[in-house]
């Protein structure tokens, strides 16, 4: 199992390093100018080219990658253009935030998307599997931001139920931050919601017909055991790689589900920092991206190794 | 091929979907027959209608007389707006039906973008195997775990100015890593075939023997993963030109139509609707149709998303 994990952890590297890369040289062929954006209208050519070797913009691009790679190592992702601050510091708070809503989202939508998908399974052909087949293709297909505005215009504007956009202040009680929290987190776990629920039901309705699960019905078995103990645990593996790959889905998402809350998160801070130019902003978050990428997939395959000892030793 | 019409016609959901996508299209390519007004023109009279059937009259002056038009002089004519007018005076209807030229042509040509190099990557990296299998997944994966829409955004903050061609690149350049993995499979799995060592036994060259051996048999993967691809890249066309990367105003397209009615949903709800309503119908077009492709093609289910 250690050996395992560490196989996987090395094989992530590259794919880091592969996207710093990939982000780094696209940004920096971007036309606009940092110090440019900076200045604004009081350019002055000498302050500029101080300013230029203060960030660290004269050296040539290799060499800024390594320096931005060397202070990564040391967990130091660099200092904003813009913002007064460092990256870390800017981002660690927004971070947060995107974590907490999409941890919540995918909370809700794996609970959710295995129950319809088990209940659609349990009885196929019936009404209740039709509605969930119908959810899953209405799911993958409204828009998230558009779903976003039509729960803020019945639940915020019609019903008065809970805020249209924000998140509350540091020190709220758990109520206000809830609800807060309701419609940002069903927008968001509505894709992944539909894709699990589907999967969940079609994972389950092959594993049905197996052998085993007749053996279990035939020796006595209650329905609760057969579908919960035989049934579900054989068919989590296809579940299990649907959510895995469903992260990436879900900080798309997020990007946009943080624009129509207003939600204070890594995903607007992102669209903000690339419309002004902030390298090392943009840098720091795809990076703290991808990081969480690396380890949710991480956790993902050792769960599979868990689940399926099989797979440990291929 | 008449088969595939009976399944089709038989298929429900898929009928469906194929309906929709036929509507939008004709939609699209008609667009100046039937909507009812110009997509850009304001009515400065009629600014925030909600919907009606009814013919709108002008405001008239405060002695009663009909108001005439400032610059022409002309007398303003009434109007009907089915779907309300925007804060411009813009006609919403018009503009949702100039908008699906916009969503469309995007979703097919970064469509055909990411087919392109998927198939590329995915076929190489399948035929030749070892080292340039490697690099080649290893590049794949790398994209893969980039959340696509940041690189797309990414991708268009390279642009001074953003429009269809920044789209297309932007989600073509993004959208053909799933493309690359299912037709590498597929070929994989084709290449241990008798046929291809017969091709390659009376000489064929290994471009031949992948274009016009191996691809063709992966003809029914390609539709229907290209079909489902129209859909989610519509979708991302509208995310990014409603975050302001995308297409802008005054081009109508229902992401940036969303993006300027939002700060108004309170008000003008009907501003918002709309536009979001055609936009979630054509993409469950699309779904519809690409799912229903998969059954009829595919009935194993070998292709996953």
């Amino acid at each position: 199992m250690l050996y395992f994990l560490i196989k996987r952890v090395l094989s992530a590297i590259p794919v880091l390093l592969g996207i710093t890369i990939i982000t780094f040289t696209v940004i920096h062929l971007a036309p606009g100018d940092p110090v440019q954006v900076r200045m604004g209208q009081k350019y002055d050519p000498e302050v500029a080219q101080r300013l230029r070797t203060e960030m660290g913009l004269d050296k040539p691009l290799p060499v800024q990658y390594a320096i931005f790679l060397g202070d990564l190592v040391r967990g130091d992702l660099g200092y904003s253009f813009v913002k007064n601050l460092p990256v870390n510091e800017l981002l660690r708070g927004k971070f947060g935030n995107t974590l907490y809503l999409s941890i919540s989202a995918m909370l809700l939508a794996v609970l959710m998307g295995m129950l319809l998908g088990i209940l659609a399974a349990i009885r196929p052909q019936s009404a209740l599997d039709y509605a969930v087949m119908v959810f899953a293709v209405a799911g993958v297909s409204i828009p998230v931001f558009w779903l976003g505005l039509m729960l803020q215009l019945l639940f915020g504007v019609q019903l008065g139920w809970f805020p249209v956009t924000g998140m509350t202040e540091y020190g709220a009680t758990l109520a206000e931050n809830l609800t807060h929290l309701v419609l940002p987190a069903v927008t968001l776990a509505t894709v992944p919601m539909a894709i699990i629920a589907r999967i969940t039901r079609s994972s389950m309705l092959e594993v049905m017909e197996q052998d085993y699960i007749r053996t279990a019905r035939a020796k006595g078995l209650g329905q609760r055991t057969v579908l919960l103990r035989h049934a579900l645990k054989n068919a989590l593996i296809p579940i299990i790689t649907v959510i895995g790959n469903m992260f990436a889905l879900l900080l798309t998402g997020a990007v946009l589900t943080e624009t129509v809350f207003s939600w204070p998160g890594l995903g607007r801070a992102m669209v903000d920092a690339i419309t002004q130019r902030d390298f090392p902003v943009i840098l720091g978050g795809v990076t703290l991206f991808a990081v969480t990428f690396v380890i949710v997939n991480l956790i993902v395959d050792s769960i599979y190794a868990w689940i399926d000892p099989r797979i440990r030793y291929t | 091929m008449r088969w595939f019409f009976t399944k089709l016609f038989r298929h429900r959901a898929a009928f469906a979907g194929l309906v929709i996508i036929v509507l939008f299209v004709l939609a699209a390519i008609f667009a100046p027959l039937v909507s009812p007004h110009s997509p850009i023109e304001q009515y400065r009279y009629f600014n925030r209608l909600p919907p009606s059937l009814e013919l709108r009259q002008p405001p008239v002056n405060p002695d009663g007389t009909p108001l005439t038009h400032p610059v022409t002089g002309e007398e303003v004519q009434p109007q009907r707006f089915l779907m309300g007018t925007d804060i411009h005076g813009r006609d919403v209807l018009s503009r949702v039906i100039y908008g699906a030229q916009v969503s469309l042509l995007v979703g097919i040509v970064a469509t055909l973008i990411a087919l392109t190099i998927g198939i590329v990557i995915g076929s190489l990296a399948g035929y030749f195997g070892g080292w340039m299998d490697n690099v080649l997944m290893r590049l794949t994966d790398t994209f893969f775990a980039f959340p696509s829409i940041l690189l797309a955004i990414v991708i268009l903050a390279t642009f001074t100015k953003p429009g269809l061609w920044a789209v297309f690149l932007a989600l073509g350049l993004t959208g053909w890593t799933g493309i690359a993995r299912v037709i590498r499979g597929q070929i994989l799995s084709l290449k241990e075939h008798e046929f291809v060592e017969a091709a390659r036994s009376i000489g064929c060259s290994h471009a031949r023997i992948i274009i016009r051996h191996l691809l063709p048999n992966c003809l029914a993967p390609i539709i229907v993963l290209g079909t489902l691809a129209v859909a989610e890249n519509i979708l991302s066309e509208a995310g990014l030109s409603f975050l302001g990367l995308g297409i802008q105003p005054p081009t109508a397209s229902w992401g940036n139509m969303l993006a300027e009615s939002r700060g108004l949903l309170k008000e003008m709800p009907w501003w918002s609707i709309f536009p979001g309503a055609a936009l979630a119908l054509t993409v469950l077009g699309f779904n519809l149709f690409g799912d229903g492709l998969r059954d009829i093609l595919d009935p194993r289910m070998k292709i996953r998303r």
